[in-house]
């Protein structure tokens, strides 16, 4: 892991609420793998006080070198880190650590659907191109948003060959309603040994998904999302309960160090 | 430098249940330099942890409510003493019990072991026997504690206060007067943060400890007053963010700091503080870090 004061080099608008932060950093580009993430913070401010965490969503070179020196960052302005974020001007630098935690499993992967909620679509568009450069040729993006305006990012997707099915709530692009139900209706006809399930977005949603991929014996790695100090593992504030191997009880591990992903068959479900 | 019957090669430690084993922050910091790791809490018995959430945000600070999870004194010393023995540094290792007796057993178990410098007894827990109250919240259950701990080791012992007592004095002097060789000051207040619109407590245990700078002023003073009647070796720790602040406390009669939140915030922190207390000392022209201790000019 390196820790670097990284030079911005373009943080701008990409949909409604949402802005894409690119960050020479070519210790933490070259190293990482889709669902790690990085440690954010802007040096010297205390405002918000800690720092946050932030998946890759994806990497590309910088300047002449033919290798990765850029990571970038999916952001929606929610929050006070994010508000900051957005006033962040290219040039200016932000102190950055990583690569963190564990990234998802892409090994033996034959056929893939990916299932985002929200600004869970982050991490997705650098997994589907690392899933594409290994070979899988089928990939399903279900990405589910409250709005139309909120669905980002799906041409690229479909660049990639990968087949899209929209989900919103409020029924302004593809299915009405909640993006695990489609995934679930579309599945019938989609389900297959081979098939890995990766999920990204709010817990509600991560548990659902997981209680259908679980219903259906398909394997399952969901990316979580929790409040970090340190984002390394010394904190210990980041604790997720997950079963133990027997099934009876649960301990905690972190999402920060054990996680961010994990197989959703471990993890004990609150809703 | 000297603190207490522990030699420093210099006063920028971190605190206990912030730094891990060290190892965490091994990618990150060359932590042979350190003046000290003070290890996260051990309990005799393996600990969960409280349920999440375990952390909220203030302004210039961090409420936790983390609860002590680890595996237990076996285990801590079968892998995570060895981690925290291959920093390089000095090992300060911080025990807490659940009764007065678990505090001597913890500090026998952690004497047996080779290459520890000095214990730290975290009295900020509850009594079982004393109604869930603190032990470090009256003279009794603290002095208790630290001399059950005291009894079963020889190596350095530093008690760790709780900044939010009537009485910081009675307590620090009670708890010298049972045998320990110094004191860490202070540990992060008791503090709430809430979600109005939910009618909800932002941490999973409802209360949880306040850090960071936001407490800084405050367990200044305290370290002042302490400093100023007990003559104690004195680990200051609370908001420690820069050179300038381990300067302040040292003023204040601080011998040494534990940077804590702030490595949360940078995990090079300590480093950079130590480099830049360097610099100052140069640029000041002191020679000796020593003779800024307890230098407050009180007229």
């Amino acid at each position: 892991m390196s820790q670097l004061l990284a030079e911005v080099l373009s943080n701008n608008l990409f949909a409604e609420d949402h802005f894409r932060i690119r960050l020479l950093a070519p210790e933490i580009a070259g190293k990482v793998l889709p669902g790690q993430f990085v440690m954010l913070r802007k040096p010297d401010e205390f405002e918000p006080f800690l720092p946050r965490a932030y998946s890759i969503h994806n990497i590309s070179n910088s300047g002449s070198k033919n290798e990765p020196a850029a990571i970038e960052i999916l952001y929606k302005v929610v929050g006070r880190m994010t508000r900051l974020l957005e006033t962040i001007k290219p040039g200016q630098r932000l102190s950055v650590w990583g690569p963190l935690g564990h990234a998802f499993t892409t090994g033996g992967v034959k056929k893939a659907a990916l299932v985002a909620g929200g600004i869970g679509i982050a991490p997705f568009l650098f997994l589907a191109k690392t899933l594409r450069r290994q070979g899988v040729d089928t990939l399903y993006l279900f990405f589910g948003a409250c709005a139309k305006e909120h669905l980002v990012g799906l041409g690229e997707f479909e660049e990639l060959g990968v087949e899209v099915h929209p989900a919103t709530e409020d029924g302004s692009c593809g299915h009405k309603g909640f993006v695990t139900e489609m995934f679930g209706q579309k599945l019938t006809g989609l389900a297959e040994k081979e098939f890995r399930v990766y999920g990204c977005g709010p817990h509600p949603m991560l548990a659902r998904l997981a209680a259908i991929c679980k219903s259906r014996g398909l394997s399952c790695e969901v990316s979580l999302e929790a409040m970090m100090a340190c984002g390394i593992g010394a904190c210990q504030g980041c604790a997720q309960a997950v079963l133990d191997e027997s099934n009876t009880g649960f301990h905690y591990e972190l999402v920060c160090k054990d996680g961010p992903v994990f197989d959703a068959a471990r993890i004990k479900w609150t809703s | 430098m000297s603190l207490g019957p522990l030699q420093l090669k210099n006063p920028v430690l971190c605190a206990s249940g912030t730094f891990g084993t060290g190892q965490e922050y091994i990618d990150y910091v060359n932590l042979s330099r350190l003046g000290a790791i003070v290890s996260k809490t051990v309990t005799l018995e393996p600990r969960l942890g409280n349920p999440p959430p375990r952390l909220a945000e203030s302004s210039f600070g961090l409420l936790n409510s983390i609860g002590l999870p680890g595996p237990g004194v076996d285990a801590f010393i079968a892998e995570d003493l060895p981690l925290l023995r291959s920093c390089g540094t000095l090992a300060i290792v911080s025990i807490a019990g659940q009764k007065t007796t678990e505090f001597g057993e913890l500090a026998r178990r952690i004497s047996a072991e080779e290459g520890i410098a000095a214990v730290e007894v975290n009295i900020s827990c509850p009594n079982i026997e004393g109604g869930g109250c603190f032990f470090s919240d009256d003279v009794d259950a603290a002095s208790g504690a630290t001399r059950a701990a005291r009894t079963h080791t020889a190596l350095p012992l530093f008690v760790k206060l709780s900044p939010l007592v009537t009485d910081i004095v009675e307590i620090a002097t009670s708890v010298l007067d049972a045998g320990a060789d110094g004191l860490t000051i202070a540990n992060s207040f008791p503090a709430l943060s809430v979600d109005w619109q939910g009618r909800k407590p932002r941490l999973g245990n409802i209360t949880g400890g306040l850090s960071g700078p936001a407490i800084k002023p405050i367990t200044l003073r305290l370290v002042w007053l302490v400093a100023e009647k007990t003559r104690a070796p004195i680990m200051a720790s609370g908001g420690i963010m820069t050179a300038d602040d381990v300067l302040e406390y040292m003023v204040v009669g601080a011998t040494a700091c534990q940077i804590g939140t702030a490595n949360f915030l940078d995990p090079q922190v300590s480093i950079k503080i130590l480099q830049d207390l360097q610099n100052i000392l140069a640029r000041e022209g002191i020679d000796d870090i020593n003779s800024i201790i307890g230098t407050l000019k009180e007229k």
